[in-house]
């Protein structure tokens, strides 16, 4: 309970009559690093936005610290917690005053100011850049300087909206080491927007999929890409293969063909299997289908086949067996635990 | 034609020579324009600053309005600060009329508009997640400001050196509370007015050309500081 | 800290700046008298030379505020001024019936002229002010090609006269002259603007003499030359007045009364009459100790007499 650094409930935000955040509870505990993923548009920055107070919530609460977050708290938590842009941002004046910029803002000695700045600028390897003028920064090394210009003001809670989305892959892997080096040498929680599946899961102990102005799903990294709620996040996180089957008594059906199920599963349901997590037979053990496509995508072989219900694979080309041709009998089947049973939406 | 080329020479000679009605008049414009401009800087940088940096009902109108007295006729805010400080005025008792002191209180009037204007543009020109990282990093509203005005400045100091252009060209309002009096209150404007009514073209080409010269320097500057400006955003 | 020192230095040449321009309105040794004076009198370089003198001589400032006569009595009835400098004999009645000006007394007079272009478009030349202004409406409003009028139309001193004239030619200004066609052009700007003005068109234009002989020495290109010199009503009276110490008590009444006394003086009248002279070969105002007694007809005003700081 004294765990929790953020808490939502009921958290909503619409421009005019457009709700644009539905309404949204959950929590964050101490330490934790959040992922927030979801497609442009789905409403991560405005979550964000909403819960680094530089919004106001149409209704609903935040409570940051234990404590109610609003305008008269604002200053008081603020000074606990740190944001880092998309945009790199970075100020006319030397790297030095750059990262000293948050300690000028507080009643801190000049002299201590400089002090610190020059640690962090040290511990990020880049000492000898600190008169330099910060225009002459790469956008690598300008946006770590603005993170270094965050944390050296000592965050207990940091939001990071799109970090890397302007960075180059290497510059990015910089930035992703300053986050996790930071929530495990501080243990800062992180709440971070990516819509970089991959960051997400290297960085994040959980993750939230914002689909429509809704989170749908919070959890680890496992479950959201193993175990997606429901087929438009499944969709989101990579899953073509997704069929509407009724369960009941402990299997689903669709499409003429019968899997297992979990048994308290009843109803319509969604059916969910990834792509590379289907195996291409010849012989007739699985699910008997014919090829109906079949072409090159780089290193991947991808397939149609119309097993009843049309399924999509994908195969290493090494392991493509390079006798298939289109209209060939195949049968296809799977690990148990690649089927995804979710609910129908 | 002999007329413009004899008023020509004679105001050469009157440059060259510093004639000291000449330059007690330039002097005293560039004194008063310059008091004006730091003085409109100092109320309306901080403004205009105001104004960008919060949000309330009705900013954008106030924005509007303040674009619209850009174009304050000269002449206006000469007649209501007249009326203003005539000794039947309201502030008749603080004496101002007819000296120096009206003209930089007109000029103020006169320049401020366009500088909050354009500290506000400038402002406003600036990365939106500049204002949020200096906000996310907990600054004071005043310490936000200034750290947001310091970012803009070469456009803020261009504005302040327009200001001053303009300040120093007009005409209507100094000649209405100052009074053109000589050795006290006559300026470059208001100099060329009467000695042109006067027929005396010298002295009114010579101060024509002190005021191009003037005119000429200022816009060299606001080049300058745009150049900088974006040379800085360039990099 | 290095903030701190940067706004205290702005803040130091900011006031440096302020100081220094204040500086020159108040220099605190010398005293200053408002004087809202006439652009004829003005445009002349006569109140140029008589600022200089003055101030040598009595340490005074005579700050000339220069205006048409309307608009110098509109700014003394507001407190503006401490002398009135005109010429307008009905409206400096009028001031001094109302309370609002004392110490009444006569300084200098030249004629009016009426000026016009050397061709004599209207035939004018020689004829009596009412005649000539009659011959020109005529034709003027006749649409006589280069017949053209051009008046000052300001209320000033001059505007004044020649609407005086306009009156005992028997015409009704407002209804008979003005607005009657495109002959009759008001230019609504100071003597010298208006000459220029006249010049220009090529039209006839009622001046003080003073301010036309400047102007020819200034355009001796110009077209126009005087066509009408003589004549009871082109008698041009400049008078000075203290503004009523009862209406504005902070008025500055002992310069004033100084100033007054210092202009119907010998030395004051001798200044006043040399002036010019060098350059026009003749001067441009003639002093009123020159007239035996100027209370009689047509001047009608107390040029000798010392005045005193009026008693409340």
């Amino acid at each position: 309970m004294t765990n929790t650094v953020l808490e939502t409930e009921n958290l909503t935000k619409a421009y005019g009559n457009k709700e644009v955040l539905h309404p949204t509870s959950f929590s964050v505990v101490k330490g934790e690093i959040l992922a927030v993923i979801g497609p442009s548009g789905a409403g991560k920055s405005t979550l964000l936005r909403l819960l680094d107070g530089l919004e106001s919530p149409t209704a609903g609460t935040i409570r940051i610290f234990g404590e109610p977050f609003v305008r008269a708290s604002r200053k008081k938590i603020r000074s606990r917690m740190g944001i880092l842009f998309q945009k790199t941002v970075l100020f006319d004046r030397s790297v030095v005053d750059n990262i000293a910029l948050g300690l000028s803002y507080r009643r801190i000695p000049r002299a201590e100011q400089k002090r610190r700045a020059q640690e962090t600028l040290a511990k990020l390897g880049m000492s000898e850049y600190a008169t330099r003028s910060a225009r002459t920064l790469s956008g690598g090394e300008g946006q770590r300087v603005s993170f270094a210009r965050i944390l050296v003001t000592r965050p207990e809670l940091l939001f990071l909206d799109e970090p890397t989305a302007n960075l180059d892959p290497l510059a990015a892997k910089d930035v992703e080491e300053m986050i996790l080096q930071e929530n495990a040498e501080n243990g800062t929680t992180i709440i971070i927007n990516t819509h970089d599946q991959i960051q997400a899961q290297r960085l994040a102990d959980r993750v939230a999929v914002i689909l429509d102005g809704s989170i749908v799903q919070i959890g680890t990294p496992d479950e959201i890409w193993y175990h997606p709620a429901t087929a438009s996040v499944a969709r989101f996180v990579g899953f073509q293969n997704i069929f509407i089957g009724s369960a009941n008594d402990g299997s689903v059906s669709f499409g003429g063909i019968v899997l297992p199920a979990p048994a308290d599963r009843k109803g319509l349901v969604s059916v969910m299997i990834r792509a590379e997590d289907i195996i291409l037979t010849k012989n007739t053990s699985g699910i008997p289908g014919i090829i109906r496509s079949l072409s090159r995508r780089g290193a991947f072989v991808e397939m149609y086949v119309d097993c009843g219900q049309e399924f999509f694979l994908r195969i290493p080309f090494k392991e493509h067996d390079s006798s298939l041709s289109v209209g060939d009998s195949v049968s296809l089947s799977w690990d148990e635990q690649a089927v995804v049973i979710g609910g129908n939406e | 034609m002999g007329e413009i080329i004899d008023g020509f020479i004679g105001a050469i000679q009157l440059i060259v020579t510093l004639d000291p009605e000449v330059m007690d008049i330039a002097l005293r414009s560039i004194q008063v324009s310059t008091a004006a401009t730091l003085i409109a800087a100092l109320i309306a940088i901080p403004l205009g600053a105001l104004i960008y940096f919060y949000d309330f009902p009705g900013k954008r109108g106030v924005i509007n309005l303040v674009q619209t007295l850009y174009a304050l006729p000269t002449v206006i805010v000469g007649l209501v600060v007249y009326l203003l400080i005539s000794h039947s005025g309201p502030l008749g008792f603080l004496d101002l009329l007819y000296t120096t002191k009206a003209m930089t209180i007109a000029q103020v009037i006169l320049v401020s508009p366009l500088i909050i204007g354009f500290t506000i543009s400038a402002l406003t020109g600036l990365d939106r997640d500049m204002k949020n990282t200096v906000l996310g990093l907990n600054a004071p509203a005043y310490r936000a400001m200034l750290t947001l005005v310091r970012e803009a400045k070469f456009a803020i100091l261009s504005a302040v050196v327009l200001a001053f252009g303009r300040a120093i060209a007009e005409v209507g309002a100094v000649m209405m509370v100052g009074g053109n009096i000589r050795h006290f209150t006559r300026t470059l404007t208001t100099a060329i007015s009467l000695n042109t009514s006067m027929g005396e073209f010298s002295v009114s080409i010579a101060l024509g050309i002190i005021l191009l010269g003037i005119a000429l320097i200022v816009n060299l500057g606001v080049n300058v500081l745009q150049y900088r400006g974006m040379r800085v955003k360039d990099d | 800290m290095k903030k701190v020192t940067v706004a205290l230095s702005v803040l130091v040449v900011l006031f440096a700046v302020v100081f220094t321009a204040g500086c020159i309105t108040d220099d605190s040794e010398p005293t200053e008298l408002l004087v809202a004076t006439t652009t004829s009198l003005f445009d002349t370089g006569l109140l140029d030379a008589m600022q200089d003198y003055y101030f040598e001589e009595y340490n005074v400032n005579l700050l000339f505020t220069p205006q048409g006569t309307g608009k110098a009595i509109a700014s003394a009835k507001n407190g503006d001024a401490d002398v009135l400098l005109v010429h307008s004999p009905s409206q400096e009645a009028a001031f001094i019936e109302e309370g609002y000006g004392v110490n009444h007394r006569g300084i200098a007079y030249n004629y009016f002229v009426l000026v016009g272009p050397a061709a004599d478009p209207a035939g004018v030349k020689g004829m009596k002010p009412e005649e000539g202004f009659t011959k020109i409406r005529e034709l003027g409003t006749a649409g006589t090609d280069g017949v053209l009028f051009v008046s000052r139309g300001d209320a000033s001193g001059t505007h004044t006269a020649e609407q005086k004239i306009w009156k005992s030619a028997g015409f009704d200004y407002a209804t008979e002259v003005q607005g009657t066609g495109d002959w009759y052009k008001e230019t609504g700007a100071g003597m010298g603007d208006s000459l220029t003005t006249a010049g220009e068109l090529g039209g006839y234009i009622f001046s003080d003499e003073a301010t036309f002989l400047k102007y020819k020495s200034n355009n001796p290109d110009s077209p126009l030359e005087v066509v009408i010199a003589e004549g009871d009503s082109l008698l041009n009276r400049y008078t000075v007045m203290s503004i009523s110490p009862a209406k504005f008590p902070e008025t500055n009444i002992e310069d004033a009364t100084d100033f007054t006394n210092w202009l119907i003086s010998e030395e004051g009248q001798e200044f006043i009459g040399a002036y010019g002279t060098e350059e026009y070969g003749k001067p441009l105002f003639t002093p009123m100790n020159t007239i035996a007694d100027s209370t009689k007809a047509p001047f009608n005003i107390d040029s000798t007499t010392p005045v005193a700081v009026p008693t409340a």
